[in-house]
């Protein structure tokens, strides 16, 4: 019912341009600079071609409804950073974003064969939080004033998770995630 | 009746597993994104009703349709009830 589908810049391009205009996802992004076309279609090459970066479209019951990516996997330390989006508000509220999440995670741990996923939420976004520490992430600590939206200072969360731990995690998970998940990998 | 109960029930339910305010009543203009809710809540309040109802409205669903309020929520699943196998 979730799937990750790896994006491909001439199929997916126009949809992340129009998402990554909606206030309700930018006000959570670090930059509020307004995209151009060019400067966004340089930025779908980029992560195409670019081995540090996996970038998915999540499908949710067939209909693409947000992004999601692995950046900076650093190949010798084994580890990256997840970001996550859910444009559809109707998919936000069928749990989308906790499903395509498990799904992501078992791609970095299983099959990318990373050690660590990291994840940086504005404080103001506390839901993902909470909900990133119920999946068994760790708070590592908050960066103060890390991120500026509409003048007003903003703590981020720094939290991260280990292969082990979502080793732990992912069975109670899987269940109760039940048929959102049939797309996840047999272990 | 049976929809209503175990809708408020189960809701109830993933507020307190995500150590969350739990309403004494549930306001039908209860917006769902403001519950307290996070999306991997969201996500098994889904499975679990569908587990004790025996049906999921959503995938019954020609064009899908998604509430925004808690009092949507209900009428979503009200309306499918006679689904269920």
């Amino acid at each position: 019912m979730i799937e990750l589908i790896p994006f491909k810049a001439d199929l997916h391009a126009d949809l992340l341009f129009k998402w990554r205009q909606q206030p309700d996802i930018t006000r959570f992004m670090y930059s509020q600079k307004p995209i151009s076309p060019k400067g966004h279609l340089k930025w779908a090459d980029r992560v195409v071609n670019d081995p540090s970066h996996v970038q998915w479209v999540i499908e949710f019951r067939s209909r693409p409804v947000g992004a999601a990516s692995l950046s900076g996997i650093d190949d010798e330390n084994l580890r990256a950073e997840y970001g996550m989006y859910i444009a559809d508000t109707g998919a936000r509220l069928m749990g989308a974003g906790a499903a395509a999440e498990f799904l992501a995670l078992d791609e970095a741990f299983y099959k990318l064969k990373l050690h660590k996923i990291s994840s940086e939420v504005f404080a103001t976004n506390e839901a993902p939080i909470r909900m990133h520490l119920r999946m068994g992430y760790v708070q590592e600590g908050i960066l103060r004033q890390h991120a500026r939206f509409e003048n007003e200072w903003i703590d981020v969360h720094r939290l991260s998770i280990l292969q082990k731990e979502w080793a732990e995690k992912r069975p109670s998970l899987k269940k109760l995630l039940g048929k959102l998940l049939t797309n996840a990998i047999d272990l | 009746m049976l929809v209503q109960q175990t809708i408020k029930k189960l809701f109830s339910q993933a507020l307190s597993e995500a150590e969350q305010p739990v309403p004494d009543k549930f306001e039908d203009s209860l917006v769902l994104l403001e519950s307290g809710l996070d999306s991997l809540g969201f996500a098994i309040l889904v499975s679990q009703l569908e587990n004790e109802l025996n049906y999921d409205p959503f995938t019954l669903m020609e064009e899908p349709v998604y509430p925004s309020t808690y009092g949507e929520f209900v009428e979503i699943y009200e309306r499918f009830k006679d689904h269920a196998s």
